[in-house]
């Protein structure tokens, strides 16, 4: 018990410092899911928990956000997910949780060791751990999330090539790739963000090896590169949804595969929300959001990471569970494509593209949702 | 250092535009259609996919950075 404290608090005061002075001891919650990993998904997250949190019964999503691969760890190593915390299991410190009262998002801190329903991961668990998943862990996979490189806004630069990026960021300065050859202005974060494993996978650099300060979070590199006052040489990582929601502050880069015959955004134009190229793959710097639970020698999870896990793939049929929500517009609304308008689709971090047909097509009803 | 970027608007099937001026003004004397064929059949690999055709609704950006530490073939040295 007091080593998982010791390990997840730690990691918990490195990733959300700023907040700890504000956070109050958290109340009881009602009808807690309790999710930890991915920062990138946040947007989604607080999404369906301002619905639920409005019910006539509701639930509550308890959201801590250290990372993916913290959030893969956190529940590999829940070995004994109804007794004592295993080391590296569970979460403490700072969380957030959407208070229907105050209709707000609203933090607080976990004194206690707590379990992790379903870990968050814009990432496969291969890549946080090197091995597939422990026996009694099951990976469900979501919507697609398209991983960036942003830029300021009075940046001049509109694209970057995978070769560009594999030697800005695996060789700083050395590595010649101009502008971006300020290792201090190259906003990054570390090798547990799937943010940053994605997009370490498309360019061949492996996340152990980027050049960089680390920003702790989404909200760190929005911080830095919106803040710079060198915008030609700064370059952070993000995903789209986060970026998204902060196109007055940033720009985001098209990207140049390897092989490929020139750079496309993740939108069809630098300011449509369409995603047009991710569903397509001329965009290939994204992932999908893996929900990582515990299931017993019935292969079934818990109630609540069920109940997560079914909203957010919309299994909500007799097999399901119902939502308050339709997931696909939630989705579509949050920023992220839904696997139902995809036209492509991969079989691991970074992995080939393949021709995609959805058993229901949703394209449509993307396409008639986003801004035009 | 002379800057090389430069932007092509594709044509017809292959096509895609950019309005935004890049950081350097295309050289007077640059090319305009040495884009390299878009892929134009169904796409079934990834090469396919990632080369295929697209619309003049779509922005394509054709950028030729400058990259010293390249290989003499092109590819990329091992990671540091």
């Amino acid at each position: 018990m007091r080593i998982c404290l010791s390990v997840v608090g730690a990691l918990g005061v490195l990733t959300a410092a700023p907040y700890l002075a504000d956070a109050a001891d958290c109340p009881t919650f009602t009808d807690p899911i309790v999710l930890n990993g991915s920062s990138a998904v946040e947007p989604l997250v607080i999404a369906m928990a301002k619905v639920l949190s409005a019910q006539a019964s509701p639930t509550t999503l308890v959201y801590a956000k250290p990372g993916s691969c913290v959030g893969v760890t956190s529940v590999q190593e829940d070995a004994t997910p109804t007794a004592a915390c295993a080391v590296g299991a569970c979460i403490t410190g700072t969380v957030e949780y959407f208070d229907a009262g105050t209709n707000a998002v609203t933090t607080c801190t976990l004194t206690a060791p707590t379990h992790v329903d379903v870990g968050l991961s814009d990432v496969w668990v291969d890549t946080c751990t090197g091995a597939q998943p422990k026996a009694g862990v099951k990976d469900t996979t979501g919507p697609v999330e398209p991983m960036l490189f942003v830029v300021p806004k009075a940046s001049q630069q509109q694209a970057i090539t995978a070769e560009e990026a594999f030697f800005a960021f695996g060789y700083g300065a050395s590595g010649q790739a101009r502008p971006w050859t300020v290792e201090t202005n190259l906003a990054i974060r570390n090798p547990t963000s799937g943010t940053e494993q994605v997009l370490a996978h498309n360019i061949g650099l492996p996340a152990g090896r980027w050049k960089g300060m680390d920003k702790g979070g989404s909200g760190g590199v929005v911080t830095a590169v919106a803040n710079s006052t060198a915008p030609d040489s700064t370059i952070g990582i993000l995903g789209s949804d986060v970026y998204d929601a902060n196109r007055d502050k940033l720009t985001a880069l098209a990207f140049q595969a390897f092989h490929q015959r020139g750079a496309f955004y993740a939108d069809s134009t630098a300011t449509s929300f369409d995603k047009r190229n991710v569903r397509n793959g001329h965009y290939v710097n994204w992932g999908y959001l893996h929900m990582i639970a515990r299931v017993d020698g019935s292969n079934a999870m818990n109630a609540a990471a069920r109940r997560f896990t079914d909203w957010v793939t919309g299994n909500t049929g007799t097999t399901g569970t119902p939502a308050p929500f339709d997931i696909t517009n939630l989705t579509i609304q949050s920023k992220l494509v839904p696997t139902c308008a995809m036209k492509v689709s991969r079989q691991s971090e970074g992995g080939v593209l393949a021709p995609f047909r959805p058993a229901v097509d949703c394209s449509a009803t993307f396409d008639a949702t986003v801004p035009h | 250092m002379k800057k090389l970027m430069f932007m092509v608007l594709f044509a017809a099937a292959c096509g895609g535009s950019d309005s935004k001026t890049p950081d350097a003004a295309p050289p007077a004397d640059a090319p305009i259609d040495t884009a390299p064929a878009c892929f134009s059949g169904t796409p079934m690999t990834h090469n396919d996919l990632i080369n295929a055709c697209v619309d003049q609704s779509v922005t394509v950006i054709h950028k030729m950075p400058v990259l010293p530490l390249l290989n003499p073939d092109g590819t990329l040295p091992p990671p540091p």
